[in-house]
């Protein structure tokens, strides 16, 4: 009996360690999946104000992995609007939203009988907590009795399997349409996240290299660091690129489009900054790339060819 | 149980979409393609539920204009803008216009479709369906649900404004329109 | 007829609107005064070059199209998904079709364009059969994975709301607009109370 008693206890002992440290384990990764397969899900819903009472006109959710965009368009028969979001998950409970807007009106006619629009751009970036929302308003806030209001909440969602076992991607889901299809969403899972290397050819030799993460549409400026196989003059005028990675089109062939400037700092002059390309701009595939002739703009003094090499890489996960 | 369609649907492809054409152009001349085509599906979408209402041996392009104008009215004439011309024609006979041998060259073609589209849109209607659909005065005033003695000023006057738009000549007027259009499209 | 009464009847003279003796009359001096006959030649240049520019635009064959989808048959439309307003009156001349006499051209049709008569049970008994195998197929499909992957994975779903049926009557937007410039803020939820920046 004591045996039989000892060996249920060390049994029981047993099981209860295998299965709460089983249990400690599949916490542990299951934390580690949450962070690599959080999905964020937006509510975005559009409701009528009027006289105290809200009544809602249309509801779409878009639920994805994190760095999901989605796009909300208005029609009206003298009224569109165009609202592109760019999210980005950059702290445990923080959203960055790059908002664009862009809203057309129609103002009349003229003489000629052809149509007068206002235009209006907008940009707005904001930081975004999980405890709250964003209000559209795409007639501004105004005094009468009805109002349209678009609000986008999100929450976490902890769900990246099928039941069967696959990966869930980007989903919209319609629970409510706008009568009409007034208001249009449309959800968007493009890469955001880049790596740009940058170095500086003398006579075709690598003289000097920069590299920097970049967050689409953010502009960021990177140093081209002077190698041991740089002379004295390229050491003491380093080239800053401030570049911006713009687009990112999928296609055939994936193609990212960016904007950049580079100067040159003169450090014997109080660290001076000598422009060298004032508004560049390129398109290339992944992984390629793309030259610049600095011609006599860089370095005239020194009698050799300079370039200016880019190459873009999506950020690993 | 009977099912009647066919014969409903040849009739009215037989007495009104005959006259698609018709009310397409009149359509175009009031409002930009987009626009045209919007309305005229609505006019066609009315006189299919209505086409039993119809009196078969009646005037059926008449009947479709009738129908083309509520729906115009009911669209459009509430949205736009009219900047009136002033009418300067105050009684007694103006002379008309010399235009022998203009017509050979291509920009009077022009000059014309500007000044239509110059014309308040009542005489742009009553012009247009006595000149170039010819309709009857009485069935003008059906089409624009005003008395007869209105139709023949409208046209009267339509007419000699187009006269006088011509007279005083497209050209600098074009210029000039074109740039206020371009200062508001242009302009924050 | 003066020069003065020729052309205060000029437009009725041309649109064909006066009496027979005022025509005849109106032709005489036409013919005797060269001034009058040209404004008369005028006149109706001026409603030729209308005809030619009006003519000149040709009816967009997507409009041709949308406009037969109206008359078609609502069985047809049903079968091909067809998405337009004309199904909400064609449901209405469903439910009070219209009163067209019998003619003779129906009388002598080919067959598969006359009437069909149906029993009554045996219409009935189809509709029950479609109606068991439609009830059939969902539940056929309710078995399967509630819900379906919309989109591969890193690309861009765009499923347009306006390609399904719509819900509601007509609603423009355009209705909220005072001319304001659009805002955008965040606010906590759900309180509701405002921060972060505001316009």
């Amino acid at each position: 009996m004591k045996i039989q008693t000892r060996a249920i206890f060390f049994f029981l002992l047993a099981s209860i360690i295998v299965l709460s440290g089983g249990r400690l384990r599949s916490a542990q990764s299951s934390e580690n999946q949450s962070d690599t397969l959080k999905r964020i899900r937006f509510q975005i819903a559009a409701y009528e104000e009027s006289a105290g009472q809200r009544s809602l006109i249309s509801e779409t959710t878009v639920e994805g992995p994190q760095g999901s965009d989605f796009n909300v368009e208005l029609q009206g028969e003298r009224f569109e609007m165009s609202a592109n979001f760019l999210t980005d998950l950059v702290g445990p409970d923080v959203l960055k939203i790059r908002a664009k807007l862009k809203t057309r009106r129609l103002y009349g006619y003229s003489e000629r009988n052809l149509p007068l629009y206002e235009e209006d751009n907008q940009q707005e970036t904001l930081d975004l907590g999980f405890d709250e929302k964003i209000v559209l308003l795409p007639f501004g806030r105004n005094d009468s009795s009805e109002q349209l209001k678009i609000e986008i909440t999100p929450t976490i969602s902890l769900t990246p399997y099928f039941t069967s076992g696959k990966v869930r991607s980007l989903e919209i889901e319609f629970p409510k349409i706008s009568p009409g299809g007034a208001i249009r969403v449309e959800a968007l899972k493009l890469p955001h996240n880049f790596v740009i290397e940058a170095t500086l050819l003398e006579d075709g030799r690598e003289v000097a290299r920069g590299e920097g993460g970049y967050l689409i549409q953010e502009p960021r400026e990177i140093v081209l660091q002077p190698s041991d196989k740089a002379g004295s003059e390229v050491a003491s005028n380093p080239l800053v690129v401030n570049l911006t990675v713009e687009r990112f089109t999928r296609s055939r062939e994936d193609l990212i489009s960016f904007g950049f400037s580079a100067y040159r700092v003169d450090k014997q002059r109080g660290n001076q900054r000598v422009p060298v390309i004032a508004k560049g701009a390129g398109i290339g595939a992944i992984d390629s790339a793309l030259s610049y002739g600095l011609g006599g703009r860089y370095l005239n003094s020194t009698g050799k060819r300079y370039e200016l090499r880019f190459r873009v890489k999506l950020a690993p996960n | 149980m009977r099912f009647p369609w066919g014969m409903r649907t040849k009739q009215f492809k037989q007495t009104a979409i005959t006259h698609l054409a018709d009310v397409y152009r009149l359509a175009r001349q009031m409002t930009d393609d987009d626009r045209a085509q919007d309305i005229v599906q609505e006019t066609y979408l009315r006189a299919w539920k209505y086409f039993g209402t119809f009196e078969q041996d009646t005037n059926c392009r008449a009947w479709l204009f009738k129908i083309l104008h509520n729906v115009w009215a009911d669209q459009w004439r509430q949205r736009r803008l009219e900047i009136p011309l002033t009418d300067k024609d105050e009684g007694g006979i103006e002379p008309y216009y010399d235009w022998e041998g203009e017509f050979l060259k291509d920009e009077f073609s022009q000059d014309v479709e500007w000044a239509l589209s110059q014309l308040p849109t009542t005489y742009r209607w009553a012009v247009l369906l006595a000149d170039v659909e010819e309709l009857s005065y009485q069935q003008i005033a059906q089409v624009m649900n005003c008395p007869v003695g209105t139709v023949m000023s409208r046209i009267n006057r339509g007419r000699r404004t187009l006269a006088r738009l011509l007279r005083t000549g497209g050209e600098s007027q074009t210029r000039q329109v074109d740039r206020t259009a371009a200062r508001f499209i242009g302009g924050e | 007829m003066d020069c003065k009464e020729f052309r205060d009847l000029l437009d009725l003279y041309v649109d064909g609107e006066l009496s027979s003796e005022a025509i005849a009359t109106a032709n005489v001096h036409s013919s005797e005064c060269q001034s009058c006959r040209r404004a008369r030649a005028e006149l109706l240049a001026l409603r030729q070059a209308l005809k030619t520019v009006v003519a000149r635009h040709q009816v967009p064959t997507e409009l041709v199209a949308n406009v037969h989808t109206i008359f078609r048959s609502p069985w047809l439309k049903l079968l091909l998904g067809a998405r337009s307003r004309a199904v909400r009156i064609l449901g209405d001349s469903i439910r009070r079709p219209p009163t067209i006499s019998k003619s003779h051209a129906q009388a002598t049709a080919p067959l598969w364009k006359r009437p069909v008569s149906l029993p009554a049970p045996f219409f009935a008994l189809l509709v029950l059969v479609i109606v068991a195998l439609f009830l059939w197929s969902i539940s056929l499909r309710s078995t399967k994975a509630p819900r379906a992957d919309l989109a591969p994975l890193d690309g861009q779903t765009s499923i347009d709301p306006a390609h399904r049926r719509p819900a509601g009557e007509a609603f423009d937007i355009s209705r909220y607009d005072r001319g304001q410039r659009a805002t955008m803020y965040k606010v906590s939820s759900p309180t509701g109370r405002s921060s972060g920046s505001v316009r």
